[in-house]
C-alpha cells in the first residue's frame, strides 16, 4: 500500500516536473522564434530579396515603390495603401442620430476599465500566492491563499464581461468608424492575429488557474499551480502592450511613411515613439487601479459583514490591496512625467497641447484628484492605527502632517493662469495673480507633489512601527537617523524648488530628478533603517484586524473611485491631443465630430462612464458575494500580516 | 548626552552631505550645472509654467 502511495507521489511529481517544464518553454517560445526574426531586419531581408529578383527576371518585375518611414526616417517598400481622405458623409461615417465619438468613448473606456482591472488583479494573485507558499506559518499560508482566491474569484466575472466589452468596441469602430478601422487592420493585421490568439490563451490559462485552485493546492502541484500565474500574467501584460501599441500609433505613428503607406515592418509600427512610455504607465496605473478596486470590494464586504470574523478578514483584504495600490500610486507620478517627457520629444507642440494649451486645465483637475487621493491614503493609514495599541505615541503628528499635506495640496493644484472676464483680468493687473500666481509653475508644484509623497512615507513608516517598541541596542540612534534623513529631505526638496526660481528654464527642468531621488530616498533608506530597527521589537499589542472605523471604508470607496475618474479623465486627455487626426499628421478625422468638446462636457462623460463602470461592478461584486469561501481565522487569535502590516512579533 | 549630540550632528551632516551629493551628481549626469545660480548670480526668474 505505502509502495503503491510512494509510486503515484512519484508519479506525480514526475508530471508536475513535466508541466512546469512545459509551461516554461511555451513561455520561452516566442522569444526563441522572435530572435531570428528580428536579427533579420525585415525591410533590408526585403529590399535584397526585390534586388535579388530584378536582376535575375530583368525587366518583367514591375518597379516597387520605396517609402520613407514617417517617424524612424528607415527606407521601405511600400507594402499598403495609403491612409483614407474621407469626408462628412454617410459612407465614411455611418451614424445613428447621435454623436458616434461619444459612443466609441463610452465603449472604450467600459472595455478598459475592465481590461485593467483583470489585467492588474492576476499580477497581485501571483505575489499573493507566492507570499502564502513561502510563508512558514501555516494559518497564515492559508489566509495568504484564501486572500489570492478571493481576488482571482472577483476577476473571474470580470473577464467575461471584458471580453464582451472587447467585441461590442470592435463592432463599434467597424460600423461608426469602417474607414479608419479598415486603415488600421491593414497595417495591424498580423499584431491583431496574435492579439486574438493569445486572448485564447490567456482565457484557457486563467479558467485552469482558478478551477484548478483547489485541485493544485498541494506540494509540487502548487508550484504548476503558480507558475500557470507567471503565464496568465505574461499572456496579459503582452495583449495590453499590444493594444497600447495601436492607440500610440494614432498618436506618434510609425512604419508608415508621410503617405501612411505601410513599409512592410510591423515592429516599427508596433515599437512607436510613445509605445513604451504609455506601456510603462499603463502597467503601473493598473495595479493602482486593480488595488482600488479590490480595496473597494473588501469596504463593501467589511461594511455588509454578519461577525466579526468576516470583518477582520475584509479589513485584512483591504488593507493589502490598499498597501499594492499605494505602493505602484509612488512611483506613478514619475512614469507620467516620462510619459510626457516623450510627447514633448516627439511634438512639442503636442506637449503645449496637453500641459500649456487645450487641455491644460483638465490636468489642473488632475492634480486636484492626485491630491484628494493621497489626503485619503494618508486618512486611511491614520485610521488604520486605531487597529493598534501603542498608536497614540504617533497620533500627535497627524495635525502636523495634515497641515503640510493641505499646503502642498494647495500649491499643487494653483492654476498658472484663470479663465477671466476683461474686467477681472484688468482688476488684477493680468492672467497672473500677483502673489498666488507664483504658486502655479512647475517649480512649485515639484516641491509639492515630492513633500506629499515624502509625507505618505513617512505616515507609512509611523503605520508600521506603531505597535512596536525597538528593542536593538542602536535604536536611538537609529530614531535620529530617521529624523535626519526625513527632515533635510523635506528641506532639500523644498530648497530645490525655490532655487528653481532663481535659474534659466533649461536647468531648472533638471532639478526635477534630484527632487524624486530625495523622496525615493527617504522611500528605501527609510524603510529598510525602520525595518532593521523592528527586527525583535516588542510588541505593545496584537493588530486587530476589524477593529477600525467606518470611516476608513468611505476613504476605501473614495480611492476606488477617484482612479476610476482619475483614469477616465488622462485616458480623454491622451486621446484627445491628437485633435482633428484620427492618426496624427497622417489620417485626418473629417467627421462632424473632430473638435475639442468643453471641459464640462467631458467631465460629464468621465462621471457618466465611471457611474456606469461602477453600477456594473456592483453587479460583479454581488456574485462575488455568492458562496464566498470564509477565511480561516482562529477565533481568538489576531492575525499577524507579516511582510505587508506591522507583526506582533 | 555628548554622544547623543555627536552622533546628531554627524547624522544631520551626513544626510546634509547625501542629499548635496545627489543634487550635484544627477545634475551633472544630465549635463546640467547645479552650481549655475553661484557662478552666474543670483536673478529672479519665472519659475516656470
Amino acid at each position: 500500500m505505502k509502495r503503491l502511495f510512494e509510486g503515484r507521489m512519484r508519479n506525480k511529481q514526475l508530471l508536475s516536473w513535466l508541466a512546469v517544464g512545459v509551461l516554461v518553454g511555451a513561455l520561452l517560445l516566442p522569444l526563441v522564434i522572435s530572435i531570428p526574426l528580428l536579427a533579420e531586419e525585415f525591410e533590408d531581408a526585403a529590399l535584397e530579396q526585390a534586388a535579388f529578383a530584378e536582376e535575375t527576371l530583368g525587366e518583367d518585375v514591375p518597379a516597387q515603390e520605396i517609402g520613407y518611414d514617417v517617424h524612424y526616417g528607415d527606407e521601405g517598400i511600400v507594402q499598403g495603401p495609403p491612409a483614407p481622405v474621407t469626408s462628412d458623409n454617410e459612407n465614411d461615417y455611418p451614424r445613428y442620430n447621435f454623436e458616434s465619438r461619444v459612443i466609441i468613448w463610452v465603449a472604450n473606456q467600459q472595455h478598459l476599465y475592465y481590461g485593467s482591472f483583470v489585467l492588474a488583479v492576476p499580477i497581485f494573485v501571483m505575489i499573493i500566492e507566492f507570499i502564502g507558499m513561502v510563508t512558514k506559518d501555516r494559518a497564515m499560508a492559508q489566509k495568504y491563499d484564501t486572500l489570492a482566491y478571493d481576488f482571482i474569484k472577483i476577476s473571474i466575472t470580470a473577464y467575461s464581461i471584458t471580453a464582451i466589452l472587447g467585441g461590442v468596441l470592435v463592432f463599434t469602430f467597424m460600423i461608426l468608424y469602417p474607414a479608419f478601422w479598415t486603415y488600421m487592420t491593414k497595417i495591424f493585421h498580423p499584431a491583431m492575429h496574435i492579439y486574438v490568439l493569445l486572448f485564447l490563451a490567456e482565457s484557457g490559462t486563467l479558467y485552469i488557474y482558478y478551477y484548478g485552485w483547489d485541485a493544485m493546492r498541494e506540494g509540487l502541484l502548487k508550484w504548476v499551480h503558480l507558475s500557470m500565474a507567471v503565464f496568465l500574467n505574461v499572456f496579459g501584460t503582452v495583449l495590453m502592450m499590444l493594444a497600447n501599441s495601436w492607440a500610440t500609433f494614432m498618436m506618434s505613428p510609425a512604419g508608415v511613411d508621410a503617405e501612411g503607406q505601410y513599409l512592410g515592418n510591423i515592429w516599427l509600427a508596433v515599437h512607436n515613439h510613445l509605445w513604451n512610455p504609455v506601456n510603462i504607465h499603463r502597467i503601473l496605473g493598473n495595479m493602482v487601479f486593480g488595488g482600488g478596486i479590490v480595496a473597494a470590494y473588501a469596504a463593501y464586504r467589511f461594511l455588509s459583514a454578519k461577525n466579526d470574523e468576516e470583518r477582520a478578514h475584509y479589513d485584512w483584504m483591504g488593507y493589502v490591496a490598499m498597501f499594492i495600490a499605494v505602493a505602484f500610486l509612488i512611483p506613478l507620478p514619475f512614469a507620467g512625467y516620462y510619459l510626457m517627457r516623450e510627447v514633448y520629444a516627439y511634438r512639442q507642440q503636442m506637449g503645449i497641447t496637453l500641459m500649456g494649451g487645450l487641455l491644460a486645465w483638465l490636468f489642473i483637475i488632475q492634480a486636484v484628484l492626485i491630491g484628494a487621493l493621497f489626503l485619503t491614503t494618508n486618512y486611511y493609514l491614520w485610521q488604520g492605527m486605531e487597529r493598534m495599541r501603542g498608536a497614540e505615541r504617533y497620533q500627535k503628528y497627524i495635525k502636523y502632517m495634515t497641515f503640510v499635506l493641505i499646503v502642498c495640496f494647495l500649491v499643487w493644484l494653483t492654476p498658472h493662469t484663470m479663465v477671466m472676464t476683461p474686467t477681472e483680468l484688468k482688476e488684477m493687473g493680468g492672467q497672473q495673480h500677483p502673489v498666488v500666481g507664483n504658486y502655479g509653475v512647475m517649480s512649485a508644484k515639484n516641491g509639492a507633489v515630492n513633500i506629499i509623497i515624502t509625507t505618505t512615507v513617512l505616515s507609512f513608516l509611523l503605520y508600521q512601527r506603531c505597535n512596536k517598541i525597538p528593542t536593538v541596542p542602536w535604536a536611538r540612534y537609529g530614531n535620529i537617523a530617521l529624523w535626519a534623513l526625513f527632515s533635510v529631505a523635506f528641506v532639500n526638496i523644498i530648497w530645490l524648488a525655490i532655487y528653481g526660481y532663481y535659474i534659466p528654464a533649461n536647468v531648472r527642468v533638471g532639478l526635477s530628478v534630484p527632487q524624486v531621488v530625495s523622496t525615493l530616498s527617504c522611500l528605501f533608506i527609510g524603510m529598510t533603517i525602520n525595518l532593521f530597527m523592528m527586527r525583535g521589537a516588542k510588541p505593545t499589542g496584537p493588530v486587530e484586524w476589524g477593529k477600525i472605523s467606518v470611516r476608513s471604508q468611505y476613504a476605501l470607496f473614495m480611492l476606488a473611485t477617484s482612479f476610476t475618474w482619475m483614469m477616465g479623465l488622462m485616458g480623454y486627455i491622451r486621446s484627445s491631443v491628437r485633435l482633428h487626426w484620427h492618426v496624427n499628421e497622417i489620417m485626418r478625422d473629417n467627421s462632424p465630430w473632430a473638435f475639442t468638446h468643453t471641459i464640462g462636457f467631458a467631465a460629464n462623460m468621465i462621471s457618466f462612464n465611471v457611474l456606469f463602470f461602477w453600477v456594473t461592478l456592483l453587479f460583479v461584486f454581488w456574485l462575488g458575494s455568492l458562496g464566498t469561501k470564509k477565511a480561516v481565522v482562529e477565533k481568538g487569535r489576531a492575525a499577524p500580516v507579516a511582510a505587508l502590516a506591522p507583526s506582533t512579533n | 548626552m555628548a554622544k547623543d549630540v555627536m552622533m546628531t550632528i554627524v547624522l544631520f551632516a551626513a544626510s546634509i552631505a547625501y542629499f548635496t551629493f545627489i543634487n550635484w551628481w544627477l545634475m551633472d549626469f544630465q549635463g546640467l550645472d547645479y552650481w549655475y545660480m553661484f557662478r552666474s548670480g543670483a536673478e529672479l526668474s519665472s519659475g516656470g509654467h
